[in-house]
C-alpha cells in the first residue's frame, strides 16, 4: 500500500479502502434513489405530506430490512439455518415479523404526516395515509425476498455479512421505497 | 411454545425504537416539508437528499462501531486524543466523508444538468458546500454522541453497539434534513 506523509504513518491503508470503497458503493446507489426521488416531485408538490413521510419511510426499509439481514447472518453463522429459500419456523417467523412491522410503521409515519399536515395546514388530506400503507404492501413485496436471497447468496459465495448487509440493505431499501412511493402515488392519484 | 415466541420477541424489542426512529425522522421532514417549494427548484438537493443520509449514516455506524471495539479493547490508556480511535477519525472518516460529500455533490449536480438544470459557479460553490458542511459537522456531532454516550453506555456495563447505533442513524437523518432546510433556506 501507498505510504503517505510521514514515514510509518499509512494513511491509506487496508482500512481507507474497505470504508471508501463500501462507501462509493453505497453513495453511489443513494444517488440512484435520488434519480428516482426527482420523479416523484410532481407527486410530492400535489400531495401535502408526502415530503414528511418520505425520510421516515427510508429510514424505516433500512431498519427493519437490515435487522432481518442481521438476524439471518447470525443464524446462518451459527448454523442453525441452511442459505436455502425454503420454509422453515425461523424463517417464517422472521418473515411474518418483518411484515407487521413494516405494516405498523407505516401506518404511524401516515398518520404523524396526516397530522402535521392537518395542524400546520389545516388541509385533511387522508391521500397521505394511503400511500404510506400502499407502498408499504409494494415494499414488502420487493424487499423482504430480495434482502432473504442476498444474504443467501452472500452467505454461500463465502462474504462477509456483517460488513455488507449494512450498506447494502439501506441502499437497496432506499431505492424500492422510492419506487414504492412512486407507483403507490400515481396508482391512487 | 418457545418457538412461537420468536415473532413475537422481534416485535417486542423492534416496534419502540422503530417507531421512535421513524417519528424522529419524520421531524427532519417537517424541516423540508418547510422549504418544499425552494428544493423542488433546485434539482441538485433533491437528487443529493437520499445519498447524504445514508453516507452519514453509514459513517456514523462505523465510528460507533470503532469507538465501541476500542473501549472493549480498553485501548484508551494513552492521552485520549493520540488513541489510534482518535487518529482513525482525521485520517480515515473526514477524509472520506469530506470525499464522499464531494462526489455525491457533483454526481448531483451533473445528474440535475441532464435534467435541464441550469448550473452556474455559485450554484455548484454552493451545492458543494452545502453537502460538504453537512457531513462533516454531523460527523462531528456524532463523533460528540459516541464519546459522551459510549463511555456513559460502557460504565452502565450495556452494549454501547445496541444504543447508540439506532441513535446514530436518527440523528444522521434528522440532522441532514435540518441542515439541508437551514442551508437552503439561507443560501437560496
Amino acid at each position: 500500500m501507498k505510504i503517505l506523509g510521514k514515514k510509518r504513518e499509512k494513511i491509506i491503508d487496508k482500512d481507507f479502502f474497505e470504508i471508501s470503497v463500501s462507501e462509493l458503493i453505497s453513495v453511489t446507489g443513494g444517488i440512484i434513489a435520488g434519480i428516482f426521488l426527482l420523479s416523484l416531485i410532481d407527486k410530492l408538490s400535489l400531495i401535502p405530506g408526502l415530503l414528511i413521510l418520505l425520510p421516515g419511510f427510508l429510514e424505516m426499509h433500512g431498519n427493519i430490512a437490515g435487522s432481518l439481514a442481521g438476524r439471518l447472518s447470525t443464524a446462518l453463522y451459527t448454523k442453525k439455518i441452511k442459505p436455502k429459500f425454503k420454509k422453515s419456523k425461523f424463517l417464517t417467523d422472521n418473515i411474518l415479523a418483518s411484515i407487521f412491522l413494516v405494516l405498523v410503521v407505516s401506518l404511524v409515519l401516515g398518520l404523524v404526516a396526516f397530522l402535521a399536515v392537518y395542524l400546520f395546514s389545516n388541509i385533511s388530506d387522508i391521500r397521505v395515509l394511503y400511500i404510506a400503507l400502499f407502498a408499504a404492501i409494494l415494499t414488502i413485496i420487493l424487499e423482504i425476498p430480495i434482502t432473504i436471497i442476498s444474504t443467501f447468496w452472500l452467505f454461500r459465495h463465502k462474504y462477509d455479512l456483517d460488513d455488507i448487509m449494512g450498506p447494502y440493505v439501506t441502499t437497496t431499501g432506499d431505492i424500492i421505497s422510492i419506487i414504492s412511493l412512486f407507483l403507490a402515488a400515481a396508482i391512487l392519484l | 411454545m418457545k418457538k412461537e415466541n420468536i415473532k413475537l420477541k422481534i416485535i417486542r424489542e423492534s416496534i419502540k425504537v422503530l417507531i421512535f426512529a421513524s417519528i424522529l425522522s419524520s421531524l427532519g421532514g417537517l424541516g423540508l416539508e418547510s422549504i418544499k417549494d425552494k428544493i423542488f427548484l433546485i434539482l441538485p438537493i433533491v437528487v443529493l437528499l437520499p445519498a447524504l443520509n445514508d453516507m452519514i449514516g453509514d459513517l456514523g455506524i462505523i465510528i460507533i462501531s470503532k469507538f465501541t471495539t476500542a473501549l472493549y479493547l480498553k485501548k484508551f490508556k494513552r492521552p485520549f486524543l493520540k488513541s489510534h480511535f482518535v487518529k482513525h477519525i482525521i485520517n480515515h472518516i473526514l477524509p472520506i466523508g469530506a470525499m464522499s460529500s464531494i462526489y455525491i455533490a457533483l454526481l448531483a449536480l451533473l445528474i440535475s444538468m441532464f435534467k435541464g438544470f441550469q448550473v452556474n459557479l455559485l450554484i455548484f460553490l454552493k451545492i458543494i458546500f452545502i453537502s460538504m458542511i453537512t457531513t462533516l459537522t454531523l460527523i462531528s456531532f456524532i463523533l460528540i454522541v459516541a464519546i459522551l454516550g459510549g463511555f456513559y453506555i460502557y460504565h452502565k456495563k450495556e452494549d454501547p453497539d445496541d444504543v447508540l447505533i439506532p441513535i446514530t442513524t436518527s440523528i444522521a437523518d434528522l440532522g441532514a434534513m435540518l441542515m439541508l432546510a437551514f442551508l437552503v433556506g439561507i443560501l437560496f
